[in-house]
């Protein structure tokens, strides 16, 4: 109570070393870069980057709360399980794999197959169309005999 | 394909807790992978390695519903998302990006949700998050 009683402005000049001496105070008992920390050691890419990378090198504050963080995280992994494979895992699974990838080897077969049938009869039916729709139509015969007449003209005058 | 499965057997348990169940989580798992690879024996290994768990993930996610088991362990009282966000991110160090491809959402979903997982956890353990964390 007595300390608000007795409350002082830290901007003015006459009290600069005041506000100094409060700065420091405060500077040694919570960095201000630390408020920050866990935000940079969580990122996504796993690690502070350079800058706190560096300050986490210098600052005690820091490290204790990296500290601290690290301790906690032990205690997470610890409560949680890691079960290996039972025995005779493999013998279970490896043959519904094999199965899997006999599937998945005629399956690869049957798109192959079904692109080149996709592809002969792409063939066959455009000789077709040219037989059947291109050898009726009369703009067909009109399309040849203008690029004859432009293979006539370009002989005459190049 | 083996190997995924080998490596991968500790979250299906994780998942079905149950020896049987999460065998045959991992066999329907690599049936689904099969039946969705574009690029069939050419298929980029990382890619592999997270459509393989996304598959995995969303089987699990739909038969745990009807999968009752009693497990006293703090870490089965937990949700099934915080469950995989632990295993992979705290206890097998995935990247954030991994665990956010698996469970298609995005990295900042992750970091809140991995962060709240662990206080949660700590708690059913009785344990408190250290709050200079």
């Amino acid at each position: 109570m007595n300390q608000l009683k007795e409350s002082t402005y830290l901007y003015s000049s006459e009290n600069r070393d005041l506000y100094h001496h409060v700065l420091d105070q405060f500077n040694n008992n919570d960095c201000v870069f630390s408020r920050n920390l866990m935000a940079f050691i969580e990122s996504p890419q796993n690690e502070p980057g350079p800058f706190y990378s560096r300050h986490i090198n210098e600052c005690g504050q820091c490290q204790a709360k990296v500290r601290a963080f690290s301790q906690t995280l032990k205690n997470v992994r610890k409560l949680i399980p890691e079960n290996s494979p039972p025995e005779g895992f493999n013998a279970q699974v490896s043959p519904e794999i094999q199965e899997a990838l006999k599937f998945l080897k005629k399956r690869i077969k049957v798109e192959e197959n079904k692109n080149l049938l996709f592809s002969r009869d792409f063939v066959r039916q455009a000789i077709i169309d040219f037989f059947t729709i291109g050898l009726r139509s009369q703009t067909f015969f009109k399309g040849i005999a203008l690029a004859a007449l432009s293979t006539i003209l370009v002989y005459i005058f190049v | 394909m083996e190997a995924l499965t080998h490596k991968h057997y500790g979250l299906a348990f994780i998942l079905l807790p149950d020896e049987l169940m999460a065998t045959q989580l991992l066999i329907d798992s690599i049936s689904r992978l099969v039946l969705t690879m574009e690029n069939g024996f050419d298929e980029d290994e990382s890619r592999l390695e997270i459509d393989f768990v996304t598959h995995l993930i969303s089987l699990a996610r739909i038969r745990q519903k009807h999968f009752a088991y009693k497990k006293e362990d703090p870490f089965f009282k937990l949700s099934f998302d915080e469950r995989v966000i632990l295993y992979l991110r705290d206890k097998r160090q995935y990247p954030v990006s991994f665990v956010a491809s698996v469970l298609e959402g995005r990295e900042e979903r992750v970091l809140a949700a991995s962060h709240q997982a662990r206080a949660n956890l700590l708690a059913h353990n009785g344990q408190e998050w250290e709050s200079s964390c």
